[in-house]
């Protein structure tokens, strides 16, 4: 974001994986690609933002404590919103203990924090600006470009809305990655000639499956699939009820009721989940306040059991996204397992024998990803020119046309960046706009696919009907990303476009964002917000009580008893923490006694010039 | 439109309907590696903007080029501008068969065996479609109505095989 290109030129660039659990960063070193950890030696950074008293908040471990205690105000989980409408994530609503609402312009989601608004995309950025901290940390060294994993379904609005969450936080997300293909590059799995790979991803939340093919070092996604709810905290909410049970059948205590209990079984059940992973079985000694504490006992055994039905549906997802990449599961490589749901060694068996070979999992599965950023990373800067990496775009690109038919320009799975052109006309005389609108996805009609955005283009000369002509080209740049420009042929003029995304924010609003960014300046904008207001709304109440006292001053009754009204209104708002609305009253009030204001400087050099006579008289 | 680029010229391979894939691939990825945006310099927009572009219209011409039936319709258009747009109807015989097909395969959807023979069938007929159209020698003095009613025919018939789902 450094308006000085050489500062921009330098500096390191990281790989950044943007979890809807975890995030962190990673680089590419001297031996290969390593994560940067934070001072703790941690490098693993829970992808949560909590919201405390005085507008402060805090991210990442910190914050994920507070999860329990404070669930109206911390944000988890929040990848799940980017880029999708309030209608889309009706299954997060109820889920999320955090309010969702949506937006009044384009459809957005938005999160409310004590009334304050915020888009996913802000919330995001603390999170990325909170992994540059720690990167910049661990670098000793400035961090402003990086390379961001998104899962591969993701369509244009949610890969625009990641490139803003970055743009927010003061990073230039150089380029978006989809995250089975980085798990791949941190195998070195592009050194391969030719080879299909499966990566397997069993995440806290969410699983994906997709199927990869490479030819002479492009990579390309063949297919993608899985399950949105799926993952690690499944089997912690499986154990937990299980000690649930147990607590209530023995002492007839329903720890439901009691947070602070809650949260501590919830961390115990994930600590008895990683113990099994290692040992045939685990105990937890449950503190119940009077008497010995209960003993909750299971093994392996039952653990997998337990989870088994969990893991047949992953199954599930691995032979549909082999029938859609048309592939037999012995035709399959190399498997590459990502996450961290796949240390447990019931999953890796079973995907194992699905594939019916070993599955890759030397690295770190939580780390994997981010790992391969930083492959990608080292190949913008330069690095490499081994590898080439060829995206493709996940869902067809088109246009809606007449009765709300569906026409695509650019077919799923096309190669990215890809063009598309479409030559536009008028309908009517003398028309001298038009407006385009883009969807995104596989059914013949617009109303089942998914709306990017309308594209309103202006300037078209006037003449009579069907006579202008404007190609309008689309193009789907490196990242996934649409931009669509225009010319009308004609007369050749550039057509302008406005863009109003569905689901995004405008180039105006990021701006608009990064302008009172939170997470430049470091702190709350809602503290920082108010206390200026409240110190302005200060100093207009002092400033008009003392004109107000000022006997020279030809003030109306009515006008006194306005202001004294105005004044009451103000102070109120002071007390209270609504900042738009102290700031809407301050400037109707700074605007009302702005003229009065002028009056009071002219009275006050009347009353001194007639002071300073009267001496001289005197 | 100016005069542009043929997908031909940009994988430096003949305009011909049975390239060398190898070649064209080879000379497709060579030209990625020279143009594709990861390998401009980070920070310049201009030259990221060219490369996308450039990179886009590569993309596409190896999307065509690699594909034998949509390289068939390119090359028809090359030769005879807006002939597959003129040459949409049909024989009726053609029709009529095509119309018994989408019939068999509506039965065939409750009979696996039923539905893998016709299948069987009609790919068979596809392919020996295509090659008939791929053949250099239909593209010496080509009849080019008859290639773009074979290309449309083809069409019908990937459609079929599409609603009978994958094998």
């Amino acid at each position: 974001m450094s308006p000085d290109p050489q500062a921009a030129a330098a500096g390191p660039i990281i790989g950044i994986d943007l979890g809807t659990t975890n995030s962190l960063a990673a680089i590419m070193g001297q031996d290969g690609p390593r994560v940067l950890p934070d001072k703790d030696g941690e490098a693993l950074i829970p992808s949560v933002v909590s919201f405390l008293d005085g507008g402060r908040q805090i991210v990442g471990r910190e914050a994920r404590a507070m999860a329990i205690l404070n669930p109206r105000r911390t944000v988890y989980s929040v990848k799940r919103l980017m880029g999708r409408g309030f209608e889309d994530v009706a299954a997060e609503r109820a889920i999320l203990p955090y309010a969702i609402g949506p937006s009044d312009q384009a459809k957005l989601v938005l999160v409310d924090i004590d009334g304050g608004k915020l888009t996913p995309q802000e919330i995001s950025a603390l999170v990325l600006a909170k992994v540059r901290d720690v990167a910049q940390a661990a670098l000793g060294q400035k961090v402003e470009r990086a390379v961001i994993t998104v899962p591969a379904y993701f369509d244009d609005a949610q890969r625009q809305a990641t490139r803003d969450a970055a743009k927010i936080a003061g990073l230039t997300a150089l380029r978006i990655v989809n995250e089975p293909t980085a798990a791949a590059l941190a195998y070195g799995l592009h050194t391969r000639k030719e080879g299909t790979i499966v990566v397997y991803d069993l995440g806290g939340g969410t699983f994906d499956v997709s199927v990869l093919k490479i030819t002479q070092g492009v990579f390309k996604v063949l297919a993608t699939t899985g399950d949105t709810h799926l993952g690690g905290d499944d089997f912690d909410q499986l154990i937990m009820k299980q000690i649930l049970d147990l607590v209530a059948a023995r002492t007839g205590t329903d720890l439901k009721v009691r947070p602070e209990a809650l949260q501590q079984i919830r961390l115990s059940a994930e600590a008895l989940k990683i113990r099994l992973s290692t040992d045939e079985r685990a105990v937890l000694d449950v503190d119940v306040g009077a008497g010995a504490p209960l003993r909750y006992e299971l093994t392996r055994a039952g653990f997998e059991a337990l989870i088994a039905p969990w893991i047949e549906r992953t199954l599930e997802r691995c032979r549909a996204a082999l029938a859609d990449a048309r592939l037999q599961p012995g035709a399959v490589d190399e498997v590459v397992l990502v996450g961290g749901s796949t240390r447990i060694p019931a999953v890796r068996r079973a995907v194992e024998t699905l594939f019916g070979r070993k599955a890759h999992a030397e690295l770190d599965p939580d780390k994997v990803v981010a790992l391969g950023a930083a492959v990608q990373a080292d190949i913008l800067a330069g690095g490499s020119r081994d590898l080439l990496l060829l995206d493709v775009i996940p869902l067809s690109l088109g246009i809606e046309t007449v009765g709300g038919a569906f026409a695509k320009l650019i077919t799923r799975n096309s190669t990215v960046p890809c063009r598309a052109t479409e030559m536009f006309s008028t309908s009517v005389d003398n028309q001298t706009a038009i407006e385009i609108n883009v969807f995104q996805g596989e059914r013949e009609l617009v109303k089942d696919c998914r709306e990017l955005g309308r594209f309103k283009l202006r300037g078209l000369p006037a003449m009579p009907a069907g006579l202008p002509r404007a190609e309008v080209t689309f193009l789907v740049d490196a990242d996934g990303v649409l931009t669509v420009s225009a010319k009308e042929q004609r007369s050749g003029l550039e057509a302008s476009i406005d863009v109003v995304p569905s689901h995004g924010l405008t180039r105006e609003q990021v701006k608009g964002i990064i302008r009172d960014s939170i997470v430049h300046a470091q702190d709350d904008f809602k503290a920082r917000d108010l206390v200026e207001m409240r110190n302005k709304a200060h100093n207009l109440v002092t400033g008009t009580r003392r004109v107000l006292g000022m006997k020279e001053m030809p003030f109306t009754p009515a006008q006194r008893s306005e202001l004294e009204a105005d004044i009451a209104r103000l102070e109120q708002l002071a007390q209270g923490e609504d900042v738009a609305a102290l700031k809407q009253a301050a400037d109707d009030f700074g605007h009302k006694t702005q003229a009065l204001a002028d009056d009071v400087i002219g009275a006050a050099i009347k009353a001194e010039l007639q002071r300073a006579s009267g001496q001289l008289k005197g | 439109m100016t005069a542009q680029v043929t997908h031909f010229e940009r994988l430096g391979v003949p305009a011909a309907p049975d390239v060398d894939l190898a070649v064209a691939e080879r000379n497709y990825l060579r030209l990625s590696r020279a143009l594709h945006p990861d390998f401009q310099a980070p920070g310049d927009e201009a030259a990221a903007e060219r490369a996308n572009d450039a990179t886009a219209r590569l993309n596409e011409a190896w999307s065509v080029i690699s594909d034998p039936e949509a390289r068939a319709e390119y090359l028809l258009e090359l030769r005879d501008p807006g002939i597959l747009d003129r040459a949409k109807t049909l024989s009726p015989a053609f029709l009529a068969e095509a119309m018994e097909l989408s019939e068999e395969a509506e039965t065939a959807r409750r009979d696996p065996a039923a539905a893998r023979a016709l299948r069987a069938r009609v790919q068979a007929d596809a392919d020996a479609r295509l090659a008939s159209v791929l053949a250099p020698a239909a593209w010496g003095q080509p009849d080019t109505r008859r290639l773009a009613t074979t290309l449309h025919e083809l069409r019908v018939l990937r459609r079929v095989l599409r609603d009978l789902g994958s094998p």
